[in-house]
C-alpha cells in the first residue's frame, strides 16, 4: 500500500510538471506578447518603455529561451511566488483567492443539486428499465448534455430575465446600483446565482444519471438481487438498500473525481452571466496572454486533476473490499 | 456434424421464442440418437430457423430502440439538408443582402424666431443599404444575420463545416489513440509505461484554457480562411486522443491474456498482424461507440471555440460562430431567430449522436439479451 501511494505521488509529479511545462511552451509560441504591447501603449509618454519592458520580462525570465523559462517560472513557484498579474498588476494567488469563493459556492450547490436529482432518477429510470420513466428521464437528461452552454444560457436569459423579468437582465454578481449589505446584500446577490446554478445544474444531470442508471441495471440483474426477490424482501428495500449499496461503490470513486471541478469554476457560464470568479478570470487572462496568472490557475487545476484520479483510486479500495490496490 | 455444432452453439443467439428453443432442444436430442433422422430434421431446422450473423445481431438490436433509430434518421436529415440544400439556393454563406430597406434618418431641429417656435425636419435617404437583422420572410426564411447575410444559407453551410470537423477530428484522434494504445497494451513495460506517463499528461491538461491558447496563437499568427479550420482540426486531435489510447490500452491488457493471443503465439504470427489484425478488431466495438460519442463532444467544443470568436472565423458560417450573435445584448433580445436554428442544430446533432452511441453499446453488448 505505501509503496504504491509513494509510486503514485512520483507520477503525479510527473504529470504536473508535463502539464505546466506543455502550457508553457503553448504561451509561449505566440509572437507577441502582452508586456510588448502594454509598454508599446506607453510609449508616446514614457521615453524608457523599450528598457522597462526588457526589464520586466527578464523578471519574468520571457528574454530566455522556453526550457530556461520554464525553470524560471518553476523556481519561483515551487516557492509558492506565481508573480503578479500582467493585467492589474495584483498578485496573482490573491486574485485567485479572491475570485475562487464565488465559483466554490456555486460549484458546489451544483454538485449538491446535481446528486440530489440525479441519482434518484437514475435509480428510477434502471427500476423502470423501458418503461416511459425511463424514456422520459432519458431523453430530458441527455437533452441537458447536448446544449451547448452558451446556447442554453442564452435561451435562459431571454426567457427569464429579459421576457418574464424576474431577474436582473443587466446580469453580473449584483444590481448596477445596489448599495446595502448584510442579508440585502446576500439575497441580492444570492438571486444572481439562481439562473447559472439553474443552467450548471441541468447541463450536468445526464453524465451522472447515465452513470448510475448503467451501474444500477447492472446490479439489479446479480443473483444475489433475485434471491432478494425470491425471499420476498419488499422491493423498495432490495432497490434502496441492497441494490443500491452496490451501486454506490463505481458512485463513489466517480464522485472523488469531481474534485476539481468544485474549484476550476466554469469559463463560459461565468462569463456569459458576468460573475467575476475563477472561470472569469481565467477566461480574460487566457485570451489577453496573461502568463502569470494563467499559468497558475492551470497548475490548480492540473493538481486538483490529479489529486481527484488518486482520490478515486484509493476510494475504490476503501468501499470495495474485493480491491487490493498496488497489484 | 461440425456444422451441426455450429448451429447448436449459436442457436441460444437466434431469436426465437421461449416454445421453439424447447422444441429445437427436443430435436437435437433425437439427433444424438437416430443418426438417419438427423440430416432430414436439421434441413427442416434450417429452413425454419434463421441464423444471424454476429452483425446482423448487432443490427437488429440497435433497431430496435427507437431512440437509436430517431437518433440515426436525424443525423442522416441533418447531413444531407446541410450538404444538399444550399444547391437550390444562388446565396452563398457570405453573400451579403444588398436590398435593405431605404433608410430615413430624420433629425428634428426647432428653433425660435420673435417668440414663435419652428421645427425643422431634416430627412436624409439611403439608398440600397444592407439589409442588417432582418426578420424571417419569403425571401430569407430565418432572416438575416447583422451583416445582412442569410441565416438559413448560413447555418446550412454552417452544418456542414461543423459536421465535417466534428467527423475528421474524430477519426484522426481515434487512429492515434489506437495506435498508441494498441501499442501501449501489448509490449508493456517500459513502452507502456512511458506511452501511458503521455497519455496522463494530455488526460490531466485543462482542456479549454489549452484550446484557447492555442487559437489565440493561430489568432495571433493570422492562419486564416480554411487553413485556420485545418488547423483548428489538427489542435482538436492533438488534445483529444488520449481518452482513446488509454480505452484501447485497457482492452488489449485483457485480450492479451487469452487463449486465441497464446495460439497465435505459438503459430508464430508477426506482432503487426496479431496486433492490427486480431486485437485491434476485437476493441472496434467499443471504439465504435467511443467515436460516435466523441462526434458530439467535439460538435460542442468545436462550437464553443467558434462562439467565443476563437474557432472558424467569419466570414466562413459554422454553427458556433453564428450563435456568436448572442453576445450582443440587442441580438439576444429581439433576434432569437438568428441564434436560435444554429443552436437546435447542435443540440440535435449532439443528442442523435449520443443517443446513437448508446444504442450502439447497448446493441454490441453480449449481456443484453433483450
Amino acid at each position: 500500500m505505501f509503496k504504491y501511494i509513494l509510486k503514485r505521488i512520483l507520477i503525479s509529479i510527473i504529470i504536473i510538471f508535463g502539464v505546466t511545462f506543455i502550457t508553457y511552451s503553448l504561451f509561449r509560441m505566440m509572437p507577441d506578447n502582452y508586456v510588448d504591447a502594454k509598454f508599446m501603449a506607453q510609449s508616446a509618454t514614457n521615453p524608457n518603455w523599450q528598457e522597462q519592458a526588457n526589464l520586466v520580462k527578464e523578471l519574468y525570465g520571457l528574454n530566455s529561451g522556453v526550457v530556461e523559462g520554464y525553470f524560471t517560472w518553476l523556481g519561483s513557484a515551487l516557492k509558492g511566488d506565481f508573480g503578479y498579474s500582467f493585467i492589474d498588476g495584483s498578485v496573482v494567488t490573491e486574485k485567485i483567492k479572491s475570485s475562487l469563493p464565488v465559483s466554490f459556492i456555486m460549484s458546489l450547490i451544483v454538485t449538491i443539486l446535481q446528486l440530489g436529482i440525479a441519482i434518484p432518477l437514475g435509480i428510477k429510470a434502471a427500476v423502470n428499465q423501458y418503461g416511459p420513466t425511463d424514456y422520459i428521464t432519458t431523453v430530458f437528461t441527455m437533452l441537458g448534455i447536448s446544449l451547448p452552454s452558451f446556447f442554453f444560457s442564452g435561451i435562459v436569459i431571454k426567457v427569464f430575465a429579459v421576457d418574464l423579468g424576474w431577474f436582473d437582465a443587466s446580469l453580473g454578481l449584483q444590481s448596477g446600483n445596489f448599495n446595502g449589505n448584510g442579508w440585502e446584500l446576500f439575497w441580492n446577490q444570492a438571486w444572481h446565482l439562481v439562473l447559472p446554478i439553474f443552467v450548471s445544474t441541468v447541463l450536468s444531470l445526464g453524465g451522472l444519471m447515465r452513470y448510475t442508471r448503467t451501474n444500477m441495471l447492472e446490479v439489479l440483474n446479480a443473483d444475489y438481487i433475485r434471491t432478494a426477490r425470491a425471499k420476498g424482501v419488499k422491493k423498495r428495500n432490495i432497490i434502496y438498500k441492497h441494490a443500491f449499496k452496490n451501486t454506490a461503490i463505481p458512485l463513489v470513486t466517480m464522485l472523488s473525481g469531481l474534485l476539481a471541478s468544485l474549484f476550476c469554476g466554469s469559463m463560459i457560464i461565468e462569463q456569459i452571466f458576468g460573475i467575476q470568479g475563477i472561470g472569469y478570470q481565467s477566461y480574460y487572462a487566457t485570451t489577453q496572454g496573461d502568463i502569470p496568472f494563467v499559468m497558475a490557475y492551470n497548475t490548480f487545476i492540473a493538481v486538483l486533476t490529479v489529486l481527484g484520479i488518486f482520490l478515486s483510486d484509493i476510494m475504490y479500495a476503501v468501499v470495495d473490499p474485493r480491491v487490493k490496490l498496488g497489484h | 456434424m461440425e456444422n451441426e455444432d455450429k448451429k447448436l452453439t449459436q442457436a441460444p443467439e437466434t431469436e426465437l421464442s421461449e416454445a421453439e428453443a424447447a422444441e429445437m432442444r427436443v430435436v437435437t436430442e433425437t439427433e444424438a440418437t437416430e443418426a438417419a433422422e438427423v440430416k432430414a430434421e436439421t434441413e427442416n431446422l434450417s429452413e425454419r430457423v434463421k441464423v444471424l450473423s454476429p452483425a446482423q445481431l448487432v443490427l437488429k438490436r440497435f433497431f430496435r430502440s427507437k431512440l437509436s433509430v430517431i437518433g440515426l434518421v436525424t443525423l442522416l436529415v441533418l447531413y444531407l439538408v446541410c450538404f444538399i440544400g444550399p444547391l437550390f439556393s444562388d446565396m452563398s454563406y457570405d453573400t451579403v443582402d444588398l436590398n435593405g430597406p431605404v433608410e430615413a434618418q430624420q433629425t428634428v431641429i426647432t428653433y425660435e424666431v420673435d417668440g414663435v417656435e419652428y421645427t425643422m425636419y431634416d430627412v436624409t435617404y439611403t439608398e440600397s443599404g444592407i439589409n442588417k437583422s432582418a426578420y424571417p420572410s419569403a425571401q430569407h426564411w430565418l432572416g438575416t444575420d447583422e451583416n445582412g447575410r442569410d441565416v438559413l444559407i448560413r447555418v446550412l453551410y454552417g452544418g456542414q463545416i461543423s459536421l465535417t470537423i466534428g467527423l475528421v477530428v474524430v477519426f484522426l484522434s481515434t487512429f492515434i489513440g489506437v495506435i498508441l494504445g494498441g501499442i501501449a497494451g501489448y509490449f508493456g513495460k517500459w513502452v507502456d509505461q512511458i506511452i501511458m506517463r503521455i497519455v496522463d499528461i494530455f488526460y490531466c491538461i485543462p482542456q479549454m484554457p489549452v484550446l484557447l491558447i492555442c487559437s489565440a496563437i493561430l489568432g495571433a499568427y493570422e492562419v486564416n480562411g480554411f487553413a485556420r479550420i485545418y488547423w483548428l482540426c489538427l489542435v482538436l486531435v492533438f488534445f483529444g486522443w488520449a481518452g482513446t489510447a488509454r480505452m484501447v490500452r485497457g482492452q488489449i491488457l485483457t485480450l492479451r491474456e487469452q487463449e486465441f493471443m497464446l495460439a497465435e503465439r505459438s503459430m508464430g504470427v508477426p506482432v503487426w498482424r496479431k496486433i492490427f489484425l486480431h486485437l485491434i478488431p476485437n476493441v472496434l466495438p467499443l471504439l465504435i461507440v467511443e467515436m460516435t460519442l466523441g462526434l458530439g463532444g467535439i460538435i460542442l467544443t468545436e462550437s464553443t471555440l467558434s462562439y467565443l470568436g476563437l474557432g472558424v472565423p467569419i466570414p466562413f458560417a459554422t454553427w458556433g460562430n453564428i450563435i456568436q450573435a448572442l453576445r450582443d445584448f440587442t441580438m439576444l433580445q429581439y433576434h432569437f431567430h438568428i441564434w436560435g436554428p444554429p443552436g437546435i442544430c447542435i443540440m440535435l446533432a449532439v443528442l442523435s449522436f449520443n443517443f446513437v452511441g448508446d444504442g450502439l453499446r447497448d446493441a454490441f453488448d453480449p449481456k443484453m439479451k433483450k
